[in-house]
């Protein structure tokens, strides 16, 4: 059973230009406990992704999809204050500043308490325990003296526990982080990562870890998709995509990480794509990586479709087996 | 860059500081405000020519109401007062009066108030906490009551009731002023201009300036509208410009012992005063606007 | 050839207001030196709070340490000598963490280059448009985006119109402060190219400030490893990036997932209690896994256990 299957969802932004697309015909599925790294760059779509699954889209934008299947229900059926109600039951997001998801006026147990209120119930008594444990979960080593804190006493580190504290207490099937560590110290990332990782194992709740950080992906993740330019590029196992990848981009930007042990050669280059991301206004004919793309032949005018490569997972690529075989590029002359 | 063939055509539109012009030409409700104003200023300054008769003249037609009633006269427009005089007259005279004292408070508290505002930002802790909080005072009174008790202690009359309002305006112009400079200050180019070697000249002139522009234009702005608002309120009371001076809040407080028998004398000033500021706000939140919109 | 020398820079600041019980100076560097030699790069490395930035900005003359001395090419740099300013400002450049903040909105950019040439320089106005374009082209852009203000430009674009700002004065030094953090990645590998291509040509030296561990192990020379202020470890790079020795350097590649396989012994952060904070004995001993009674009351000095090798550190022998 699928925790979450998305088919062909496109969220677009009325402008004085018109429509303009943000996300266009992305499918992705999700098993139930499955960690998922959905990885892009900054104007890829990827936080509005999470966005139009939690229902918190602004109102400038139009959200359009086949089906939404978020744990056996689809989203599109619902009204608007159904689905409201549906997705603050079944999932929960958490953003990459802390500060947006805590209040600076009220203390961290108000806080906590009116989440836990509004989902689980309860008497008092039996709130405040449940915060604390949701605290001692998230890794917080005396939660009696955070509980009466207030957020701007607290690391930035300490701020994202207490969020996915929060995020916890409505007992989620998924849970969604959009860069949750970008602005945390790289020593603080990897324990907020790790401790994602092994709340979604002891919860059975399905992660979908938002980054533009590969390497972050690489040892927590099931599996990868790739998104650029509001689109999905490739899906497949971590494996496959870490060691095998069949899409460019997915190439280019695992080329583009200094490798391990890359020291300063004279001469040596990295590998990396020229240009910029299309802006939205205006996007290449045919496949949007197009302009961009070492491999772009003729054929590439026309518009790529997802689809499945045997043994390996998805890719919305022309020439997706012909890459199969070549390796990954490491220290190459560009120029 | 790339010798790769070009499929693609990517192309990019250069504007220049006149972007600034074209986002308020498409913000309409602004657009609308702005071309009123004109209007009023034009009536404001060509009023000698515009207005058929002198403001203080008194005809013997008592209260005659507008033209367009069955019973008004076609030589009184806007109809006359309680003393005969022609409405139109003294509502078009009375454009030219409160604009130009307006104009006047804003020219006084401005300066003053860009000035405290230059020498309190870029001054040590001391001076800046003095300042900061004799702003504070006045700010934490309500301004048209802080007018009212200064002109009672000055005495009333056009003067002072123009001292009274600079007064009171003063304050936000040097919160402005201030808060711009120091935003300013703490960004990033102004530290790599300064490591460039920029010198305090070439600072002030080409980052400070250009970027405390907008803020200053829409406080200015804004500050006309509340200059002509407390202007007439001042008049009203009878503690701004006395009568036969014909302010348009003057006007009024003449007038509105009047409204049951000559509502056009009460209805008209007041809807002059309307839409002058609301024309006056409009302008000043498009600008507001235009400026902010920058990408 | 150690053309940029650091001695002993410690800066302090005095903190506005009073609270009983707590210094009232916060000591943000404490005793850094350092030396860089010509067309090399050296990696500052280190957390938020580490004392990076504020080091960048002593070296460069922004503020004045409160103690320490700056050498370049053996003479003494003082802060407040006028020909010292004008030779630090045209010799040491610097590019900033932040594309979006370090461009004057108001500027078009070949306006903002040509005035760094007016007011450094004596070229005519001529030659000052020849170098402009020139510099332009070199950093990857178009002469005719001299035009153009900044919001015109993507990330990636402003900052290498920011390294054009660096280079077109012909530096010997560039003090880079986190420069591809803001960037995405596919974009971080292009000015990262670019930064090393203009090294190699032009002969720069680097002060290349990074929190990113294989971005250093590419690029850098030598390593300089910071924590709250102070130096940790320095050496060179196969120094550090083989042989780590410093209890905060390894638990910097710890918490990297590349370097995990390489280090796989490193002790990772998130196993250890925080102890509180103290200004006494070592600084890192409220996360030290090894920190043992006298870390906390004595202070380890950076002492050099192999040749061009600093460690300070009690457990290193």
């Amino acid at each position: 059973m699928h925790l979450l299957r998305i088919e062909n969802l496109s969220v677009s932004y009325q402008s004085p230009q018109g429509e303009l697309p943000i996300i266009e015909r992305l499918s992705l599925k999700m098993d139930i406990g499955e960690i998922l790294g959905v990885v892009g760059e900054s104007g890829s779509g990827k936080s509005m992704l999470a966005l139009a699954i939690m229902g918190l889209l602004s109102p400038k934008m139009t959200m359009r999809a086949d089906y939404i299947n978020l744990d056996g229900e689809d989203l599109m059926k619902m009204s608007a204050n159904e689905r409201a109600v549906y997705v603050a039951s079944k999932a929960a997001i958490i953003f990459q500043e802390p500060q947006a998801s805590l209040n600076p006026c009220f203390s961290i147990s108000s806080q906590l308490d009116e989440t836990l209120s509004i989902h689980s119930g309860g008497s008092r008594s039996m709130r405040k325990t449940r915060a604390l444990e949701l605290l001692d979960a998230v890794g917080i080593n005396r939660p009696e003296v955070i509980l009466r804190m207030y957020p701007h006493q607290l690391s930035g580190g300490m701020n994202q526990r207490i969020a996915i504290a929060m995020a916890l207490a409505c007992k989620p099937r998924l849970l969604i982080a959009d860069e949750p560590t970008t602005a945390l110290d790289v020593t603080i990332q990897s324990q907020i990562i790790e401790l994602l990782v092994s709340l979604s194992h002891s919860e059975d709740v399905g992660l979908m870890l938002i980054t533009h950080d590969f390497a972050l992906l690489s040892e927590n993740t099931d599996r990868i998709g790739v998104i650029y330019s509001g689109q999905l590029m490739e899906h497949a196992a971590t494996e496959n995509i870490l060691n095998s990848p069949r899409h460019p981009y997915t190439k280019a930007l695992l080329d583009s990480i200094p490798q391990l042990g890359d020291r300063h050669i004279k001469g040596s280059r990295l590998f990396a794509l020229e240009g910029h991301i299309p802006s939205i206004d205006q996007l290449p004919v045919g496949c949007r990586l197009g302009p961009r793309c070492p491999k772009a032949e003729r054929q590439c005018v026309n518009k790529p479709i997802l689809r499945s490569i045997e043994n390996y997972g998805k890719v919305r690529c022309h020439l997706a087996e012909e890459i199969a075989d070549q390796p990954v590029d490491s220290v190459e002359d560009k120029q | 860059m790339s010798n790769q063939p070009q499929f693609y055509q990517q192309s990019q539109i250069p504007s220049t500081i006149n972007r600034w012009r074209r986002n308020f030409g498409q913000n309409k409700m602004a657009s609308a405000a702005l071309l009123l104003l004109v209007l009023i200023v034009l009536v404001a300054i060509f009023a000698p020519w515009i207005a058929p008769y002198d403001p203080a003249t008194q005809f013997s037609d008592l209260k005659v109401p507008p033209a367009w009633y069955d019973n008004g006269m076609s030589q009184y427009l806007l109809g006359t007062d309680d003393l005969g005089r022609d409405l139109f007259s003294r509502l078009v005279h009375g454009a030219r009066l409160s604009l130009k004292l307006a104009l006047i408070v804003v020219v006084l508290a401005s300066s003053i108030g860009m000035l405290l505002g230059c020498i309190t930002a870029l001054s040590g802790l001391l001076v800046d906490q003095l300042i900061m909080r004799l702003m504070d005072l006045i700010l934490a009174l309500p301004s048209l009551l802080l007018a009212i008790v200064i002109v009672a202690l000055i005495g009333p009359g056009l003067p002072n009731a123009i001292y009274a309002v600079a007064i009171v305006l003063i304050p936000h112009f040097v919160l402005v002023t201030r808060n711009a400079i120091k935003a300013e200050l703490s960004k990033e180019y102004v530290t790599a201009m300064i490591l460039d070697g920029a010198n305090k000249t070439r600072l002030f002139t080409r980052s400070i300036l250009p970027n405390i522009l907008p803020a200053l234009v829409v406080q200015l702005t804004l500050a006309f509208s509340t200059a002509i608002l407390e202007i007439a309120a001042l008049g009203f009371l009878g503690l701004g410009a006395q009568a036969p001076y014909p302010e348009w809040g003057t006007i009024l407080s003449e007038s509105h012992a009047y409204i049951t028998i000559a509502p056009w004398t009460v209805a008209l000033p007041g809807l002059a005063i309307f839409f002058t500021l609301l024309s006056i706000n409009l302008v000043g939140d498009g600008l507001r606007d235009a400026m902010d919109l920058d990408e | 050839m150690s053309f940029l020398i650091a001695r002993n820079i410690s800066r302090q600041y005095r903190l506005k207001g009073f609270q009983l019980g707590q210094p009232n100076t916060l000591e943000a560097i404490k005793d850094v030196s350092f030396e860089l030699e010509k067309g090399k790069t050296l990696a500052i490395v280190g957390e938020s709070g580490s004392g990076k930035s504020t080091l960048a900005r002593q070296i460069i003359g922004i503020e004045k340490p409160t103690t320490g001395e700056v050498f370049f090419n053996g003479e003494r740099l003082s802060f407040n000598n006028k020909k010292h300013r004008k030779l630090r400002f045209r010799n040491i450049r610097m590019i900033f963490q932040n594309p979006y903040e370090s461009l004057n909105p108001q500027t078009r950019i070949g306006t903002m280059l040509d005035e760094v040439l007016r007011i450094n320089t004596q070229l005519s106005a001529k030659l000052r448009d020849q170098k402009i374009d020139q510099t332009l082209t070199r950093v990857g852009l178009l002469p005719e985006h001299r035009h153009r203000y900044p919001h015109m430009f993507s990330g990636g674009q402003r900052q290498r119109i920011a390294i054009a700002r660096a280079i077109i004065l012909d530096p010997q030094i560039i003090i880079a402060d986190e420069p591809l953090s803001a960037l995405d990645v596919s974009i971080q590998a292009q000015i990262l190219n670019l930064l090393q291509e203009l090294q190699e040509e032009m002969g720069i030296s680097y002060l290349f400030i990074s929190h990113d561990l294989n971005v250093v192990e590419h690029i850098a020379d030598q390593v300089m490893v910071m924590f709250r202020g102070e130096v940790v470890e320095y050496g060179n790079i196969a120094q550090i990036f083989d042989k780590p020795k410093h209890p905060y350097t390894q638990s910097l590649f710890a918490s990297t997932p590349m370097y995990r396989q390489r280090f796989p012994d490193f002790i990772r952060p998130s196993l250890i209690k925080k102890r509180a904070l103290t200004n006494q004995g070592c600084c890192f001993s409220s996360r030290c896994p090894y920190c043992e009674d006298h870390c906390k009351a004595e202070h380890p000095e950076l002492a050099e256990k192999e040749e061009g090798h600093l460690i300070a550190c009690f457990k290193v022998e």
